[in-house]
Order: structure tokens, then C-alpha cells, then sequence
């Protein structure tokens, strides 16, 4: 999965990137207005002028339709960020193609008749945008758009009209989160025209320190522009963290040291884990290895582990219905096997 | 605890229901199944959360000016107004002409901006030459340009309807101008 390396630093505190493009064909009516049968004939006809696309584009792919794929895979689809959580619970029928490191993923008949997403370890706007731009006039090159010169690409909700473009970067910032300043700082960067938001849990009560920049506006402000500020207000967020972490190395080195080493003995040999725990953990562990103050040989597993200490995930590999404690146990297993050694 | 509903995510939604001032009933939920409670449905839709907020802003202009809006209806995909309203969703690429004056003040509210700016599909021509005059002849090209001017001009009677609130007449007018849009396409 794209996921499986992420690689953090002191100073590079960039987890991963998304773009995700919203896009209506000219020629149907938006979902929300479509019969089930009317769907099925949206979605086979665009899988079927899309077959080629693996070969065209090089990338492996794979179509499915939401139906065939249970409730569990559709919300760890939700938890690896490839649906949202409407298109998550919902009924009526769905396509999807991925392709094989779920890096790319195409919705057909979501929110929007195409719901195109990019992702990418680090922060690689960008490097996203070209990636999703090649795919969008792919598709465009077999479907028209509904398009018009006032409002742009036609969306389903009026909060993505314009470009239909969502830029998101994921930050940990555990040492940020920790300081007095930081509900100011996320205020502060409101203004800037950018939203910041906890990826568990807001304020105080975040576990896990991973949060969500993106852009809330989407016209009169051109994809370059989205991407610009986007990045600019990571870079801001990376340095701030940075700053603390690099006086934290200085004046709470062995406090550090040990908050690190212990998370890495709790998940190690723990025998029952709340996802609460997990995370905070984990992402302790995460803070120590980026700062050199641990050393592990899955040191780059570490945000997959996260993903994958998700209920659903668990609930997926075991194939069958678990209560709250086995889950627990099931997470903490899960976690011992894949956390690796100390180097 | 997990969610009493779905039994995968943990529980972070608690609330009790008091029913006649004694009965109570104890739920946990996760945000997830919260959200299908209609009553929470905005406090937890975070994906939506935005378009709620257009919703209520929309919704203010419709309670306080005019209930007449409510016939407006989309006639490609049959959304109105009202419905609009509710659900903050387009049905169709054509209500963003239906509802254009009604929202255009509202999207600039909620993005700052009302025009696009940015990328363009690659097969888009601009409406003010929808035909490439190339390719048609002279008698067909005189024929759309007069229709064009027709549609220009019904479409202006139709704003100018829309602001009088004369809503009968804007029907009419509306319905004109799609007779001679399709009729149009016949054509092409």
C-alpha cells in the first residue's frame, strides 16, 4: 500500500498528501437524481469506456462495484481514506476502480458521477495534481463534463463548484498539540483560507496528534492557488513543530527517550488495546523514532499501523464478528506482530 | 464501548432520551451512526458541514423574502427550490441556470467568489460560441444566430420576471427557452 513507508523527521512532519477532483458528466443527471437502474447503466457504461485505462495510463487497476464488497471493506475503504463516509453507508449502486498500491482510486457514481483521488507519502501536492490532471483528461478525453463559465466544473454541493478540487496534507504534530498556543495557531490559519482539523478527535481530546489541512473553497481560486496556500500552511505547521521539537531535544531529551521507549514496551507486549490507546501510543513512538530517540526496524510502519489498528481493518482480517474486548485484544495482537524490533 | 448500532467503531456519542419526563433510554452511538439520527445529523456531518451552513444561510433568505421561490423548479431534473434548500444539491448541470440569481449572492457568500477560475475541460466552448461557425452553413448559421439572439433576449425577460416576482410569467418564459434549446438540438 501507498501507506507502508512513511518516513518522518524532526523537521519533515509531512505524513501524506491527497487531491481528490470532483467531476459531473454533461450529458446525466447528478446522482442524487438518478433510479438504481439508472445508476447501473452510468456506472457499467463508464467502466466499460474506461476499461482501457490500466494499459493507457500504466497503472494496474482494478474495477469493482460497491454492492459486492461488504459493509467491513467498505468502512476500512473509509478509514484508508478511499470513500467518504457517505459513500461508506451507501445503498444505491457505486463503482470504484483502485489500482493495486490504492494510490489512485476513481468513484463513479458517488457524490458526483467521478470522484478522482491521488495520494502520496510526504507532502507532494504538486507531484498529486499533475498525477490526477493526467487521469482527469483521460476520462474527459471519453466523457464530456458539465461545465460552465461562471461556476466551473458542476458539482453535486455547492461547496465544490469551481475547480472541485480538495488539496489535503496530514501533519503529526505531537509536540504542537501539546502547547498552549495551538487551538490559536488553527484559528490563525482559518484566515489564511484553510481548514484544520483533528484526524481523531478535536482539541484536547485528539489521540493520535494527525492533523487535516485543506482548502474549504473551491471557486474563484484557481488549482495552483489551492495548492500553493495549502503547502504554504503546512510548511508553517511543520516549522512551528519543528521549533518545539528541537527544544524539547534540548530540555526534555530523556523525558522524550522514555515516553518513546515505553510506548514501544506497552504496544509491544500489551494484551488488549482501545484504538485511544493504540494511537496515542503509536504516535509517541511515531514522535521518538522521527527525533533519533529510538531506533526501530519498522520505524516506517508506523502510520500503516494506525490505519490498520482501525476496528475495521481488525474486523477484516479476522472474517467474523468481534465484541468490544476482542477487538481490544485482536488490536494488540495485530500491533506485536507488526511492530517490528528495537535496532 | 462500541457503538450499540454497528458494533465496528467505538462509541463517542452518549445521550439519553427522556420521553414524558420519566422514561429514559440510555444510547451509544459512534459519530458514524449518529449521524443517521436526524436530530445530530448536522453536528456530526463534518463533510457536509459547509453545505448545512449554505443551507441555513439560503434558507434565511427564503423564509424572509419570499415563499414564491418554492415554484421554482429545475425543469431538466425536476429540483426545487425547495428542495435545493433542504438538501443543498443540484440535480443537474441545468439548475445552475434555474437557481442562478437566487444563489449567485449566497456562493459568493460561502466562497468569497462567485467565477471560476482555473482549469477547463478540453472540449469546452465558451457560450458565446457554442456552434464553431466553421462548420455550418451560411443559411444554418443565420438561422442559430437569430435563435441565439432569441434565447438572449427571452432570457433576459426572464430575469427581469424573476425580479418583478411575476413567477407565472417567468414559467412561461422558461419553458420558451427550452423549447428552442431543444429544438436547436434537433437541428444540430
Amino acid at each position: 500500500m501507498w501507506y507502508d513507508n512513511v518516513s518522518l523527521t524532526t523537521d519533515y512532519n509531512y505524513v501524506c498528501s491527497r487531491i481528490r477532483l470532483a467531476r459531473n458528466f454533461d450529458n446525466a443527471l447528478f446522482p442524487n437524481k438518478l433510479s438504481d437502474s439508472e445508476a447501473k447503466k452510468l456506472i457499467d457504461n463508464t467502466l466499460n469506456e474506461l476499461s482501457n485505462i490500466s494499459t493507457d495510463l500504466g497503472i494496474n487497476t482494478n474495477a469493482n462495484i460497491l454492492d459486492r464488497v461488504s459493509e467491513i471493506e467498505r468502512m476500512s475503504m473509509y478509514d484508508r481514506k478511499i470513500l467518504n463516509l457517505t459513500l461508506a453507508k451507501k445503498k444505491t449502486p457505486t463503482g470504484i476502480i483502485l489500482n493495486d498500491s490504492e494510490d489512485i482510486s476513481i468513484v463513479i457514481n458517488g457524490d458526483d458521477h467521478i470522484r478522482l483521488q491521488t495520494f502520496s507519502v510526504g507532502i507532494s501536492l504538486y507531484y498529486l495534481s499533475e498525477k490526477a490532471n493526467r487521469i482527469d483528461d483521460y476520462i474527459n478525453g471519453h466523457f464530456d463534463y458539465a461545465f460552465n463559465d461562471k461556476y466551473g466544473y458542476l458539482t453535486t454541493y455547492p461547496t465544490n463548484i469551481g475547480t472541485g478540487m480538495r488539496a489535503a496534507v496530514i501533519l503529526h504534530l505531537p509536540a504542537s498539540t501539546q502547547s498552549k498556543g495551538f487551538s490559536k495557531l488553527v484559528s490563525g490559519v482559518g484566515r489564511f483560507g484553510v481548514s484544520v482539523r483533528g484526524l481523531h478527535g478535536e482539541g484536547k481530546e485528539n489521540f493520535g496528534a494527525l492533523f487535516e489541512i485543506s482548502n474549504p473553497k473551491t471557486l474563484g481560486i484557481s488549482e495552483k492557488e489551492i495548492i500553493d496556500t495549502i503547502t504554504k500552511v503546512a510548511n508553517q505547521l511543520n516549522t512551528n513543530e519543528r521549533k518545539l521539537r528541537e527544544s524539547f531535544l534540548i530540555e526534555k531529551r530523556l523525558e522524550k527517550q522514555d515516553e518513546a521507549y515505553k510506548s514501544f514496551g506497552v504496544l509491544k507486549y500489551a494484551r488488549k488495546l482501545s484504538l485511544k490507546d493504540a494511537l496515542s501510543f503509536i504516535s509517541s513512538l511515531m514522535m521518538g523514532s522521527a527525533d533519533g530517540l529510538i531506533k526501530l526496524t519498522n520505524q516506517n510502519k508506523l502510520y500503516s499501523l494506525m490505519i490498520g489498528s482501525q476496528a475495521s481493518n481488525l474486523l477484516k482480517m479476522t472474517g467474523r464478528p468481534l465484541n468490544e474486548d476482542e477487538i481490544d485484544e485482536i488490536r494488540a495482537e495485530y500491533i506485536r506482530e507488526n511492530i517490528g524490533e528495537l535496532q | 464501548m462500541l457503538c450499540e448500532k454497528c458494533k465496528i467503531r467505538e462509541a463517542n456519542v452518549f445521550y439519553t432520551e427522556i420521553i414524558d419526563g420519566d422514561q429514559k433510554n440510555e444510547h451509544h452511538l459512534c459519530t458514524v451512526c449518529a449521524r443517521e439520527f436526524d436530530q445530530y445529523s448536522s453536528i456530526f456531518d463534518k463533510d457536509f458541514s459547509f453545505s448545512k451552513l449554505l443551507s441555513g444561510i439560503l434558507g434565511d433568505v427564503f423564509e424572509k423574502e419570499n415563499n414564491e421561490y418554492k415554484q421554482i423548479i429545475c425543469p431538466t431534473c425536476s429540483t426545487s427550490y425547495d428542495d435545493f434548500i433542504k438538501n443543498s444539491m443540484f440535480g443537474c448541470k441545468d439548475c445552475f441556470e434555474v437557481f442562478n440569481l437566487l444563489i449567485n449572492d449566497n456562493i459568493k457568500q460561502i466562497h468569497g467568489n462567485d467565477t471560476h477560475i482555473g482549469k477547463i475541460p478540453k472540449n469546452h466552448h465558451k457560450n458565446d460560441k457554442m456552434l464553431p461557425r466553421s462548420l455550418v452553413t451560411d443559411s444554418i448559421d443565420t438561422i442559430f444566430s437569430k435563435e441565439d439572439q432569441k434565447i438572449e433576449n427571452l432570457k433576459h425577460r426572464l430575469e427581469d420576471a424573476i425580479r418583478k416576482e411575476d413567477f407565472v410569467q417567468a414559467a412561461l418564459l422558461r419553458d420558451r427557452i427550452k423549447t428552442i434549446k431543444e429544438d436547436n438540438e434537433d437541428v444540430v
